[in-house]
C-alpha cells in the first residue's frame, strides 16, 4: 500500500511541476499587464491544487504556505485585491517559496525560510493591496535559519493501515452545530425539521433518522402540521418534523454526526429530556395509515419508518384520496455541451516503454528498407510495398511525437533563476522568451537543462555589464537577456543572447595561454578564439564567483550538448553582446542516411545535409594550398574536405576515383566531402555511442546495419569545423 | 452491490487517492477528470455517489452539480464536495446548486467513507 | 581437490585469462560473455587501445584491447583469442584477451594488496591471489600461479576518454 501511495505521491509532485509552470506563466503574465480573469484563475487553480494535494499528503508547511497564497489569489480573482505590479511581485516572491516548500516536501531542500513572504502575503491581505508604493518585502529577507519545526502532521508511524496520516480537520459540513461533550444520563430530545429543499439535494432525511436508530433512537412524534394543503403541496420537498428520543449515553458529537449534511435551513435541536420521561411506551398498533385524515397534529409512530417517499405518499393519500396525481416538477434538462471540444484526456505512460515502442519501430524502419533491398525491382513495384513503408512512416512520425514536448518545460525554470541571479549580482536583467511552444524530443529537452543552466549564469555573471558599466558605456541599465528556440529543418536552435560587453577576447587569449590551453605564439581567428571558452579548465571570471563558479565550466555545457549530436556556437561583437547556440538535432533516434564507404570502411551520412553528389572529372578538384582544396562547381568554388584525413585514415585513392558529396552546413555553408562510394540510401536507428563509451567528435553516433555490422554516423557540423591546421588542445582527441 | 462512486477531480494525483482509499473500504470507483467530463461520464456510469472538485478547468464544481442535478435521473443521486475551500459563500452556493455535503480536503480515509456511507448507506 | 581453494573466506568466483604471458583474473560478477574475437569497426579520434565498437544484440559495444591498455605488447590475434564482455558501473565494454583459462573460487582472504608493480597503472591491479592450475591431464599444479585481479572501475573507459578526449 505504502508503494502505492509513494507512487501516486510521485505524480502528485509532477502535478506540482505543471502547476507551478502554469503559476509561473501567469504570475509573468500579470506582471506583463495582463490581469485578465483567465489568467488570475489559472494561477488560483494551479495554487489550489497544489494545496490540496499537499494537505492529502501531510505536507503540513506547503499546505500553510500554499494556503495563504491561494487567499491573496482568491481576493485578487474576486476583485477586492487589485492586481498591482507591487501585489503581482509580492506574488512572484510568494510563488519562488512555493516552489521551494514543493522541493522540501520532496525532501530534496530544507524547509524553505517563508517568514518574510508570509509577512507580505499577509500585509497584501490587509490592506487589500492599498498601498502599493510600500516597500513590500519583494524578495525574500534571508532570514535567521529556521529550525524547521514540527509540523502539525502526526509522525508516519501513526499512519493507519492505509497509509493516510491522520489529518487535524477531516470533515467539514454546511452548518454543523459545535461538539459539547455529553452530560449526565437523561435520553436525549432529538428534533429535527428537515429543510424543505432537502429532497433535491438528495438529502434523504430518512437515512439520518435511521442512523440515529443505530444509536437506540426511537421516534416519539412526527408533526404533519406542516404539510400544506394538497393545493400547495410540492410532493419533492420535505415537511415533517420528527422528534426522537435517544440514549443518554450516547454522545451529543456521535448525535451531531448524523446531521453532517443537513441543509442550513434545517432545524436541529438536541437536548436533554429534564423530565425524565417513561420509557417511550410504544404504541402497540397505529399504522401509519390510520394517521386521521381531520387531525394534523402530533402522530404518534411506533414502527420504524419504512421509507419516506411511502410515508409521503400515504399522509398525501389521506389528505386528498380522489385527486389526481400531482404532475412532476418541470426541470430543465440541460444537454451536455456539444462532444465537439471534449476534454482532453491524457494518460501517464512509462517513458521506458516508449522508448522500447521507438526503438522496435526503428527496427521495423530498418526491415523495412531491407525488405525492399532484397526484392526484385518489379516486386518493388507492387503496391504493398510503397503502403507498408508510408504505414511504417506514419507509425514512426506518430511515435516521435508522443515523445515530443514544448521546450517551455525546459525554459520554466529560467525566470526564477533570474530573479535568484537579480539579487545576487545586483545587477537588474529582463528576461525575452521566444519560441517556447518549440517541440523537441523529451529526451533532448531533460539534457540541456543543465547546459541552459550554465548558459543563463554564464550570460547573467559575465555576459551582462553592471549598471554603472552600462550607464557609462550609454546603454540602458537594465540588461537583457533574449532565450528562443526555433526549429530548422531536423535541428534545433537554442539561443541564449546578451546585450552585455561581449566577449574581451585579449584577455580570453591571455588566460588561455597561461592556462596552457594554447601556446604563446597561436594564431587564432576570433571565432577560435571565442571557442576557448568552452575549452576545459577555462574560466575567465577574476574572481570565482558564486553563480559561474560552481565547478561546472562551458567546456561542460558543450560536451553535454556534443553528447547529444549538437553542438555550440559562440557569437560575440565587443560591446554590443553575445549569443550561445546550442544546435541540437530535433530527435535522437532515427536518421535518413547515406551509406558511403571511407576507406574502405562504412559510415552513414545524415540525408538532410546533402544537396548533391559528383564524380569529379580531372581537375575539378584543385589544391589552394598544401592543406586546403577547392571543387568547381559550375563555376563556384567550394571547399572539399576529406574525412579519411581527418579521422586519420589510410586512403591513397586519387580524388578523380571518388566521388564528391556536397554537403550544406549550418556554419560553412557548402562543403565538398570527399568519398569512395555510396553504397545505399536508408533509415537508420542512431545508437548512442556515450552509452557504453564516450561522445567522439566527428561522430554522431553509430548505427547497426542490416547484416549486423556497424556504421558509424558522420557528424557533418563537426567534420566541416575541423581544420587539420590548428586544432586547440582539449578540443579533439 | 458495493456502491458505485464516480469522482471528479482535475488532479490526477487526488483521483488515485479517492480511488485506493475508497476501493479499501469496499467501493467501487469511477474517475473523471473535470466538470465536463464528469457530466458525460454520470450518463456512463449512473454512479451511487457523485464526489466531486469545485476548481476545476472546462466546468467547475458548481456547474456541474447543477447540470447533473437538472437531469431528472440523478435528481436522487447524492452529491458531495471535496474541496479545499471552506467559506461558507461556496458551500452556500454548492447547497443551492443542489450538493448534498461538503468535506474539505485533505480528507482521512475512514472518515471519508463513514460520510459517504451516511448519504448512500 | 575441487575447484575451490579450501581454506577460503568468503568465496567469489573470478575468470581467469592469460595476456601477455601472465595470468589476469576479473571477478565473475562483471562478466556478461565471452565472445569470439570479431574484428570490431574502428573508431576515429580515440586511443589506440580502443580497437572500436561491435554489435552486442543491438547495443554498440568497444572492444578494447587489454593488453595495450595495461601498458603491455598488443595481442597479436589467434584462434583462442576471444573477447571478455564485461559491466563496468552500468557500461558495457568488451576486452580482449589472448585466452580464456578457468573459472575459480577464492577466498576474499587470499587476496594479497598488489605491491607497486611496474604497471603504468598500479591502481588497475586489485590484488594477487595464488591459484592452483589445471594441467593439461586434468590435474592441479600444487605450485600453482599467481593471478592479477583486475579493478575493473579503474579500467572504466568513460573515465579514462574523459582524460584522452
Amino acid at each position: 500500500m505504502s508503494d502505492e501511495l509513494d507512487e501516486i505521491q510521485a505524480i502528485f509532485f509532477e502535478e506540482c511541476a505543471e502547476g507551478l509552470t502554469t503559476a509561473e506563466q501567469g504570475l509573468s503574465a500579470m506582471q506583463g499587464g495582463d490581469v485578465s480573469a483567465e489568467v488570475i484563475a489559472g494561477v488560483f487553480r494551479a495554487v489550489h491544487s497544489i494545496k490540496g494535494g499537499a494537505g492529502a499528503f501531510g505536507h503540513a508547511d506547503l499546505t500553510a504556505f500554499a494556503h495563504k497564497f491561494e487567499n491573496v489569489l482568491d481576493e485578487v480573482r474576486g476583485g477586492k485585491i487589485p492586481p498591482s505590479p507591487g501585489v503581482v511581485k509580492v506574488m512572484l516572491s510568494a510563488f519562488d517559496i512555493l516552489t521551494d516548500h514543493v522541493e522540501s516536501a520532496k525532501g530534496l531542500a530544507p524547509r524553505p525560510a517563508d517568514e518574510a513572504a508570509l509577512a507580505a502575503l499577509e500585509q497584501v491581505l490587509a490592506n487589500k493591496g492599498a498601498d502599493d508604493g510600500a516597500p513590500v518585502a519583494s524578495a525574500p529577507a534571508p532570514a535567521a535559519p529556521v529550525v524547521a519545526e514540527a509540523p502539525a502532521a502526526p509522525a508516519a508511524e501513526e499512519a493507519d493501515e492505509y497509509g493516510f496520516l491522520p489529518m487535524a480537520v477531516s470533515l467539514d459540513d454546511f452548518d454543523a452545530p459545535a461538539e459539547a461533550p455529553a452530560a449526565a444520563d437523561a435520553a436525549w430530545i432529538v428534533t429535527f425539521k428537515p429543510s424543505r429543499a432537502a429532497l433535491a439535494n438528495a438529502g434523504e432525511p430518512l437515512l439520518i433518522i435511521r442512523e440515529l436508530e443505530t444509536l437506540g433512537a426511537e421516534i416519539v412524534a412526527v408533526d404533519t402540521g406542516t404539510v400544506p394543503s394538497l393545493r400547495d403541496l410540492d410532493p419533492e420537498d420535505a415537511y415533517f418534523t420528527w422528534t426522537l428520543r435517544v440514549p443518554g449515553e450516547v454522545t451529543e458529537g456521535d448525535i451531531n454526526d448524523c446531521f453532517d449534511f443537513v441543509a442550513p435551513d434545517s432545524v436541529v435541536e438536541v437536548r436533554r429530556d429534564e423530565t425524565p420521561a417513561p420509557a417511550a411506551a410504544p404504541v402497540a398498533e397505529a399504522p401509519a395509515a390510520d394517521t386521521g385524515a381531520d387531525e394534523f397534529g402530533f402522530v404518534p409512530v411506533s414502527a420504524p419508518i419504512e421509507d419516506f417517499a411511502a410515508e409521503m405518499q400515504r399522509v398525501v393519500e389521506t389528505i386528498a384520496a380522489a385527486s389526481p396525481p400531482v404532475g412532476s416538477v418541470e426541470t430543465p434538462a440541460i444537454a451536455p455541451k456539444a462532444g465537439g471540444d471534449a476534454a482532453q484526456q491524457t494518460i501517464r505512460v512509462d517513458l521506458g516503454k516508449l522508448d522500447l515502442l521507438l526503438n522496435l519501430v526503428g527496427e521495423l524502419v530498418i526491415r523495412n528498407s531491407i525488405l525492399a533491398d532484397r526484392l526484385s525491382p518489379a516486386d518493388r513495384q507492387r503496391v504493398e510495398l510503397p503502403e507498408l513503408a508510408r504505414l511504417t512512416r506514419q507509425i514512426q512520425d506518430n511515435v516521435m511525437s508522443l515523445r515530443a514536448q514544448p521546450i517551455k518545460q525546459a525554459f520554466s525554470r529560467v525566470p526564477r533563476m533570474l530573479r535568484d541571479l537579480s539579487v545576487e549580482t545586483g545587477k537588474t536583467i529582463n528576461l525575452e522568451t521566444y519560441g517556447e511552444t518549440t517541440e523537441v524530443d523529451k529526451g533532448v529537452i531533460e539534457k540541456i537543462g543543465d547546459p541552459l543552466t550554465h548558459m543563463i549564469r554564464n550570460a547573467a555573471d559575465h555576459g551582462l555589464e553592471s549598471a554603472e558599466e552600462r550607464i557609462a558605456a550609454g546603454k540602458d541599465p537594465a540588461g537583457t537577456i533574449k532565450l528562443s528556440a526555433e526549429q530548422r529543418g531536423a535541428r534545433i536552435f537554442v539561443r541564449v543572447q546578451d546585450n552585455g560587453r561581449g566577449i574581451n577576447r585579449e584577455r580570453v587569449k591571455a588566460k588561455a595561454i597561461e592556462k596552457g590551453i594554447i601556446s604563446p605564439d597561436a594564431v587564432l581567428s576570433n571565432e577560435e578564439i571565442d571557442q576557448l571558452i568552452c575549452a576545459p579548465g577555462f574560466s575567465t571570471a577574476e574572481t570565482i564567483s558564486n553563480i559561474s563558479g560552481r565547478g561546472v565550466g562551458m567546456d561542460v555545457v558543450r560536451s553535454n550538448v556534443e553528447a547529444l549530436g549538437g553542438r555550440v556556437e559562440i557569437h560575440s561583437v565587443p560591446g554590443e553582446g553575445t549569443t550561445f547556440t546550442m544546435i541540437l538535432p530535433l530527435t535522437l533516434a532515427i536518421l535518413d542516411g547515406m551509406i558511403v564507404r571511407l576507406a574502405g570502411q562504412r559510415f552513414v551520412l545524415p540525408l538532410a545535409h546533402v544537396l548533391e553528389t559528383v564524380q569529379p572529372e580531372a581537375g575539378q578538384v584543385k589544391r589552394t594550398s598544401p592543406d586546403s582544396e577547392v571543387i568547381d562547381m559550375r563555376g563556384e568554388y567550394v571547399p572539399v574536405k576529406r574525412a579519411t584525413e581527418i579521422f586519420g585514415l589510410n586512403d591513397d585513392r586519387a580524388v578523380e576515383d571518388s566521388l564528391v558529396v556536397i554537403v550544406e552546413s549550418e556554419a560553412h555553408g557548402k562543403v565538398g566531402l570527399v568519398v569512395d562510394t555510396i553504397d545505399d540510401r536508408r533509415e537508420v536507428v542512431i545508437k548512442s555511442l556515450d552509452q557504453n563509451l564516450h561522445p567522439i567528435r566527428g561522430l554522431g553516433g553509430a548505427t547497426i546495419l542490416g547484416d549486423g555490422s556497424i556504421a558509424l554516423i558522420l557528424d557533418i557540423e563537426a567534420l566541416v569545423a575541423s581544420t587539420n591546421r590548428y586544432t586547440p588542445k582539449g578540443m579533439a582527441a | 452491490m458495493s456502491k458505485l462512486i464516480l469522482t471528479v477531480d482535475d488532479s490526477a494525483s487526488m483521483r488515485m487517492l479517492l480511488k485506493t482509499s475508497l476501493t479499501a473500504q469496499g467501493f467501487r470507483i469511477e474517475s473523471a477528470n473535470d466538470g465536463e467530463h464528469g457530466l458525460e461520464r454520470m450518463h456512463e456510469v449512473k454512479p451511487d455517489l457523485l464526489i466531486t472538485d469545485i476548481n476545476m478547468p472546462k466546468m467547475d464544481g458548481f456547474e456541474l452539480i447543477e447540470a447533473v442535478r437538472a437531469l431528472n435521473e440523478f435528481r436522487g443521486t447524492p452529491i458531495l464536495v471535496l474541496s479545499t475551500e471552506f467559506s461558507d459563500e461556496k458551500k452556500s452556493r454548492a447547497r443551492s446548486a443542489g450538493a448534498t455535503g461538503w468535506i474539505t480536503k485533505p480528507f482521512e480515509a475512514t472518515k471519508l467513507g463513514a460520510a459517504i456511507r451516511r448519504v448512500c448507506p | 581437490m575441487t575447484d575451490t581453494n579450501d581454506n577460503a573466506g568468503t568465496d567469489r568466483k573470478i575468470v581467469t585469462f592469460s595476456l601477455a604471458q601472465q595470468t589476469f583474473g576479473i571477478d565473475m560478477r562483471a562478466l556478461i560473455e565471452i565472445r569470439e574475437w570479431d574484428e570490431p569497426t574502428p573508431l576515429p579520434n580515440v586511443p589506440g587501445f580502443i580497437k572500436g565498437v561491435t554489435n552486442l544484440r543491438g547495443n554498440v559495444i568497444p572492444v578494447v584491447g587489454l593488453a595495450e591498455r595495461l601498458g603491455w605488447e598488443p595481442s597479436v590475434i589467434h584462434a583462442r583469442s576471444c573477447v571478455l564482455v564485461v559491466n563496468i558501473a552500468g557500461k558495457q565494454a568488451g576486452f580482449l584477451v589472448d585466452e580464456v583459462n578457468d573459472i575459480v573460487a577464492i577466498g576474499e582472504t587470499e587476496i594479497q594488496p598488489a605491491p607497486e608493480v611496474e604497471t603504468i597503472e598500479p591502481s588497475v591491479i586489485a590484488g594477487l591471489v595464488r591459484i592452483a592450475t589445471r594441467q593439461k591431464d586434468g590435474t592441479r599444479d600444487e605450485k600453482g600461479t599467481m593471478v592479477l585481479l583486475l579493478d575493473l572501475d579503474a579500467l572504466s573507459l568513460t573515465k579514462h576518454l574523459d582524460l584522452a578526449a
